[in-house]
């Protein structure tokens, strides 16, 4: 027994050098190397192994060491699977068990709570083994009362406690950051564990070899009883192939999945490739802690120890052997064990503790923020609470037996992690769901086979289902569930959990999706171990012979660029990748290389071609595919990145892809609409750059002025055309001129002040604007002012148009609307000459005017004057000598004389005293000259003004020609109705001397002349005769009679040409009337032939008082006249003849019917004078009837020729004596029908016809030849047919005697109605008395 | 055919001597070697288990190799 204050002291020793230990190696950060690493996993030894293995292999046999053999196997396959988990550990950054599960099942708080609940649940009372262990050892090494009643169990018992809580902040809780390697509390479970492990081998060497003589004696020398016990493989009462089993699969998934053996083996792991000792060592260190137990257990049954104290043979075998120093040494390495496992999971239970139990739950209050502040305080606190509930439950249960197997109870609570971790590693498709179902379901199950009966059997809860079942149903009795037996509570409980936990598992992965999330996770964490696992890159291989990959990437680009441009582009690539200068190049460099040259070939044929061409041509082959895959692994790994980062950071970068895409596409439409905006905004600044081109172009060639000036005149700005019309080189030069010093009238600025005055807005006005050469331009100015926001004017824009054309213009047409109005009312050339004048001094203006007119007219010149009263004219004939009339009107054009300049005799005459500058305008027209237009005035002659005297002078010209024009139609009018007159008197009467009388009348008025006659000429006698003569004071011309070749008259006639003298008086040649002349004072003379068919009819004489100057219109009459007087006198003489003959034929015609009618008498002797008798009676007859006057002559002639047809009928019948027979009568009666035939044909007789052709019909149509009845009869034989039977009846005929007329008269009564027409008759009878 | 080293350092042959020391380790194994509880059962899982810790030995030179490099 040892003093207990020695064991106190080593104790406070041992943990201050661990301390120490641990402190040193934090602080000089020595480096875990992989056997301390496997060295700190060791904690899996805890005080139950350290003392427990004895006990359980002494009173169970091998059965303990499946808590080794389990590890071990499970460490063949640390490499798939822990490594898998440190893989996790580095990517996700977890920090406990319960991180590893959560984050596998999409983070699942729910799960890490079950995790973290069954963890808390199952460490407790394992930490209350352990404290129990150091509390029983305690009491069987300490000598009793060594320390007095201080230092009894409890005391002892809490400054454990005390302790353990210390140390386990100071080494495992003093960072904030799980994930921080704790590498002193590492250092510190590693020299445990070689304490723990040296102790055990010490006490087991020296019981083995000093206290016993070696195996052979303790397994010689055990009682088979006992060595069978030692070598059974299980408990007697159970199914020692179930039980065996059991415990190697949870001591499988304890050194696994056990919080602290977790945290060490994954969380602790600073190199995956310290798993590898581990995988060696770890189960060596399990052996050789093991190797001893069985020779322990049985030299402590060889001493006596008793059996059901086996759990302290290790501690009892020193002390019995009186070895304290060994007693203390297991104490110290038992105490080791215990404490290293209570501070390690107390360490990872707070941190799962105050991670997924007291930080999810406290949220938005005042205790969640002081809790977030104070996370490693309450983490301290959790650690104070978990080992103080630990020391608590270990004095609850006491010497219970439950304390035996607690560890192993542990063990199967862990177990039920196994599933889902295991699942969730290797099983993609397992699921969160999966995982609640699972770890909820083997922990109730857990809870209810295990727990509850365990509790149940110390006496704590009710055994009514233990004994009954749940609900009273025996099925679900909880050591029996479904009737089920034979199985140890360990492997039963085992068995159901993991039964249900790897069934709903695996139905709840199947049943449910995962979402995407999750599926991420696990597709990542299923291919963490594809991926490198070295910490840092490793330098990469330069393999790659990079020319011939230039080789490769040339012949791609040169299908899109010429092979210059490629080997630019090339080289440009390797500089941008630093490889310009390497032969060889590394994967990354390679692939570097093609991205360059994928981003030359994107910008010239844009990306999305680019990559396809590039994926399709430049490809990598699998080896080269294979490292690239490698390097991005290491890549990730080193990142060290959790996959949730990861996973997190793609879908940020997946989401920010898209939003980039999206952002992209909107980037893109926007630049598109940009683009069109800008190509918009360029086409609009193109069409303003144009239009305001346009602008200048037009504001500088706009054959308008524009300016802009301020309200004081000061031109601002102008274009060329204002500079062109103001006469000025340049724009300056005008710019420096004030626009009001370009007027010329003062008015006009005076009127601008007014209108800056007055403000007005918009204005137009006309002025006289001065050039830079003085000369002036009328020019119309429009502005328009610009005032500001104080309604000042600004500025004034406006416009300047040279309108001296139109203002000359409208002067023009005004002084052609004036002069003609007032010429409209001059009808004479010498009235419109005055008008003309006068107007003109006022359109100019001028002061004074003069007409000169040529020699021949009438008049010398007009005169026309204006002052300033009024305007004076003065016409005057023969003013001018000769010699200045000549030299008025000898200009052919307009010119313009200055007085000083160029002498002009009108200067200083006339009106033109007070005028320096004299115009001299011709006018005249086709037939010739008028005469000059002389304007004088004091200013000189502008262009305009000589332009505007030349259209005045046109219209005065015009309209002078216009009156002569129309003098003379008039004239002519006058003669053309003279000369009718001579036709009408020519044609109605062929009395020579009524037309001779119109046609001298006509002479004298149309000539103009005083006296006119005509002599006939008489070819027989060839001489003139006076025929008519008018205009004579006497009649003594009557008895002229001149012979030809004597006189004007006879010379005329004879030489067929008109003698004119145009003075008498100076003519003395032999004119044989002179004396006779004389008397008349005649002093013009003109003697005109009047010719007619070649043939000399006579001389018109013409006479004049005075002298006449005819011109050849009144030549060309005169002759007209005469050749009237001809005609007419032909006519006169034609007719004459043509009487004559008339009368001769109608005479001769007369003769003839006669001498036929005296012949047919002669012929029938019985009826001489019978034809002369009818055609007297038958005329008479006519008469009284009332027969027209024409019609008498006809009948007449028809009564001479009525029986002209009796020339046809032969002289046997004609003459025959007797009565004619019905034949002869035939014959005879056939003469009107000879008669007809003998006269028709002689146009003379037409009308004379009716008689002899029908006059034997008779009234009532029994009359002969052709029986005409009535009124068919033509009168004149009705009127001859009653004659011819009355003078037939009285006149003596061969065959009888002639009637007396009483008689005849009778007859010819009683043929009335019968065989003549009682009209006629009655006639007739009327007549008788007077006439037969 | 791979080199005994590639089969050694593939998880396929980890597995398999995990099943391999599952089976050598499992209770009616070591019925079937041993018909009644003495030391030879304690033998050989003692010599089962240290050849199996040799052969970790040697996987855990082989494992990882690669990676080193």
């Amino acid at each position: 027994m040892i003093n207990i204050w020695v064991i106190l002291i080593i104790s406070l020793l041992y943990m201050v050098g661990l301390f120490l230990i641990a402190t040193f190696t934090e602080k000089r950060n020595i480096k875990i190397s992989p056997i301390v690493y496997t060295l700190s996993l060791a904690v899996y030894c805890t005080s139950w192994t350290f003392y427990g293995s004895v006990g359980k292999a002494a009173t169970s046999g091998l059965i303990f060491l499946t808590i080794y053999l389990g590890p071990t196997l499970a460490i063949i396959l640390w490499w798939i699977i822990l490594r898998r988990m440190v893989r996790i550990k580095n990517t996700y950054k977890i920090t406990s068990l319960a991180d590893l599960i959560s984050i596998r099942y999409d983070k699942s708080r729910g799960i890490a709570v079950i995790v973290t609940l069954i963890t808390f649940a199952g460490s407790i009372p394992y930490f209350a083994v352990q404290i129990k262990s150091i509390l029983s050892t305690f009491e069987v090494i300490a000598k009793p009362g060594s320390a007095g009643s201080f230092l009894s169990s409890n005391s002892f018992g809490l400054f454990i406690v005390i302790l353990l809580i210390l140390f386990t902040i100071l080494f495992g809780v003093r960072k904030l950051a799980p994930t921080e390697h704790h590498k002193g509390m590492v250092m510190m479970f590693a020299v445990e564990s070689i304490v723990k492990l040296l102790s055990f081998l010490a006490v087991g060497i020296i019981t083995t070899f000093v206290f016993f003589d070696g195996f052979d004696q303790i397994f010689n020398f055990l009682p088979q009883e006992s060595l069978q016990t030692l070598f059974r493989v299980s408990e007697e009462n159970s199914n020692p192939y179930i039980t065996w089993m059991s415990w190697l699969f949870l001591s499988m998934t304890a050194i696994q999945f056990l919080p602290r053996q977790f945290h060490l083996a994954v969380v602790e792991n600073e190199d995956e490739k310290h798993i590898r000792t581990a995988m060696w060592l770890l189960p060596l260190y399990l052996f050789l802690i093991t190797i001893f137990v069985i020779p322990i257990a049985g030299a402590g049954i060889l001493s006596g120890l008793p059996i059901e104290k086996a759990d302290t043979f290790v501690l009892d075998l020193p002390i019995i052997q009186n070895n304290p120093a060994l007693a203390l040494l297991v104490f110290i390495g038992g105490f080791s064990a215990a404490t290293s496992m209570i501070m390690v999971s107390t360490m990872t239970i707070s941190t799962m503790v105050s991670n997924h139990l007291i930080l999810p739950f406290t949220k938005n209050n005042t205790i969640s923020i002081i809790i977030k502040k104070r996370i490693l305080q309450v983490r301290w606190l959790v650690v104070v609470l978990v080992i103080f509930m630990g020391f608590f439950f270990q004095k609850l249960i006491g010497d219970s037996q439950i304390l035996v197997n607690i560890g192993i109870i542990s063990f199967a609570a862990i177990a039920q992690f196994a599933p889902t971790i295991i699942g969730g590693l290797f099983w993609k498709r397992g699921n969160k769901a999966g995982a609640y179902l699972g770890l909820i379901s083997g922990c109730l199950i857990w809870i209810f086979t295990m727990v509850y009966p365990i509790l149940a059997n110390a006496g704590w809860l009710s055994a009514q289902i233990l004994n009954n079942g749940l609900f009273g149903i025996s099925f679900l009795k909880p050591e029996q569930l479904f009737g089920f037996s034979g199985l140890d509570p360990i492997s039963h409980t085992l068995f159901w959990s993991m039964f249900f936990n790897i069934s709903l598992y695996f139905l709840g992965s199947i049943l449910f999706q995962q979402n995407i999330s999750e599926q991420f996770i696990a597709e990542d964490i299923f291919s963490i171990l594809t991926s490198k696992s070295a910490q840092s890159l490793s330098p990469q291989k330069e393999h790659f012979l990079l020319s011939e990959k230039i080789r490769v990437v040339e012949i791609f680009l040169n299908e899109y660029l010429n092979p210059k441009e490629t080997k630019i582009k090339i080289q440009k690539c390797l500089e941008l990748c630093q490889i310009e200068n390497k032969k060889k190049i590394s994967i990354t460099e390679l692939v570097e290389f093609h991205h360059e040259v994928e981003k030359v070939l994107a910008s010239v044929i844009g990306a999305a071609a680019a990559r396809e061409a590039f994926q399709n041509t430049i490809q990598l082959s699998n080896s080269e595919t294979t490292e690239i895959s490698q390097v991005y692994s290491e890549i990730l790994t080193k990142l060290k990145i959790p996959i949730t980062e990861i996973k997190r950071k793609i879908e940020y970068y997946q989401e920010r892809e898209e939003l980039l895409i999206a952002h992209g596409k909107e980037i893109k439409q926007k630049s598109q609409e940009r683009d069109q905006l800008l190509k918009a905004k360029q086409e609009t600044e193109q069409a303003l750059k144009q239009s305001e081109t346009d602008f200048i172009r037009f504001f500088e060639s706009v054959p308008i002025g524009l300016f802009r000036s301020t309200p004081s005149g000061q031109l601002i700005n102008i274009n060329e055309t204002f500079v062109h019309l103001l006469g000025y080189a340049n724009k300056n030069e005008v710019l420096q001129t004030n626009a009001l010093d370009l007027y010329v009238n003062p008015n006009d600025r005076q009127k601008w002040q007014e209108i800056i005055q007055n403000l007005d807005k918009d204005y137009e006005t006309i002025v006289l604007l001065k050039r830079k050469d003085g000369s002036t331009f009328w020019a119309e100015l429009k502005y328009k002012a610009f005032s500001n926001l104080k309604s000042e004017v600004q500025f004034y824009d406006g416009t300047v148009e040279d309108i001296s054309e139109k203002i000359q213009h409208d002067k023009e047409q005004t002084a052609k609307f004036e002069i003609s109005e007032a010429l409209q009312h001059s009808e004479t050339p010498e009235n419109m000459i005055p008008v003309f004048l006068e107007k003109t001094l006022k359109l100019l203006p001028a002061n004074s005017a003069l007409m000169s007119f040529v020699e021949s007219s009438e008049i010398d010149w007009v005169l026309c004057t204006e002052n300033a009263f009024s305007t004076q004219i003065l016409t005057t004939s023969k003013f001018f000598d000769l010699r200045t009339r000549r030299e008025l009107t000898n200009i052919n054009e307009n010119k313009i004389y200055q007085r000083n300049y160029q002498e002009h005799i009108l200067f200083d005459t006339l009106g033109f005293l007070d005028v320096d500058f004299l115009a001299g305008i011709p006018l005249g027209f086709e037939e010739g000259k008028i005469g000059v237009a002389w304007i004088g005035r004091k200013e000189r002659f502008s262009e305009d003004d000589i332009r505007l005297l030349g259209i005045i002078s046109e219209i005065v010209q015009s309209n002078i020609h216009q009156a002569i024009l129309h003098k003379q139609t008039q004239k002519r009018l006058e003669n053309v109705q003279a000369l009718h007159k001579i036709d009408l008197a020519i044609a109605s009467s062929l009395d020579l001397r009524l037309t001779f009388d119109v046609l001298l009348s006509q002479v004298i008025e149309q000539l103009n002349v005083d006296a006119a006659d005509i002599l006939l000429y008489d070819p027989s006698i060839r001489s003139l005769e006076y025929a008519a003569g008018k205009g004579f004071f006497s009649d003594v011309l009557k008895s002229t009679f001149i012979n030809l070749n004597e006189g004007y008259a006879g010379i005329a006639a004879s030489n067929r040409n008109i003698i004119s003298v145009p003075d008498l008086r100076e003519d003395t040649g032999g004119l044989p009337r002179d004396t006779i002349l004389d008397k008349e004072h005649f002093i013009t003379y003109f003697g005109v032939p009047l010719i007619a068919k070649g043939q000399v009819q006579g001389v018109l004489e013409i006479f004049n008082r005075s002298k006449l100057s005819p011109d050849n219109e009144w030549t060309n009459y005169l002759e007209t006249l005469a050749g009237q007087a001809a005609i007419a006198i032909e006519n006169a003489l034609l007719f004459e003849d043509l009487q004559n003959t008339n009368r001769n034929l109608f005479q001769a015609y007369e003769t003839t019917l006669e001498g036929w009618a005296r012949a047919l008498d002669l012929r029938d002797k019985e009826t001489e004078g019978h034809t002369q008798r009818v055609t007297e009676m038958s005329i008479k007859l006519a008469k009284k009837y009332g027969v027209s006057k024409d019609s008498l002559e006809h009948i007449r002639r028809g009564a001479l020729l009525h029986d002209i047809g009796k020339m046809g009928i032969p002289d046997k019948i004609l003459l025959k004596p007797g009565p004619l027979d019905e034949e002869e009568w035939i014959i005879m009666k056939k003469h009107p029908v000879y008669a007809l035939r003998l006269l028709a044909p002689i146009p003379f007789l037409e009308n004379a016809l009716d008689i002899p052709y029908c006059h034997h019909e008779k009234w009532d149509g029994t009359g002969y030849p052709r029986q005409l009845e009535g009124k068919e009869i033509p009168i004149a034989a009705r009127i001859f047919s009653i004659i011819d039977v009355w003078d037939a009846l009285c006149s003596n005929r061969p065959y009888r005697p002639a009637w007396t007329k009483e008689k005849a008269l009778s007859y010819i009564s009683e043929q009335s109605g019968k065989h003549f027409d009682p009209k006629i008759v009655q006639a007739f009878i009327q007549l008788y008395p007077e006439k037969f | 055919m791979k080199k005994p080293r590639e089969i050694i350092k593939s998880p396929d042959f980890q597995v398999f001597l995990f099943l391999l020391g599952f089976f050598l380790f499992g209770k009616p194994f070591l019925d079937m070697i041993t018909s009644k509880p003495d030391q030879s059962s304690f033998l050989f899982l003692l010599l089962t288990w240290s050849i199996l810790i040799i052969l970790l030995f040697v996987i855990s030179i082989f494992v990882g190799e690669d990676e080193g490099k």
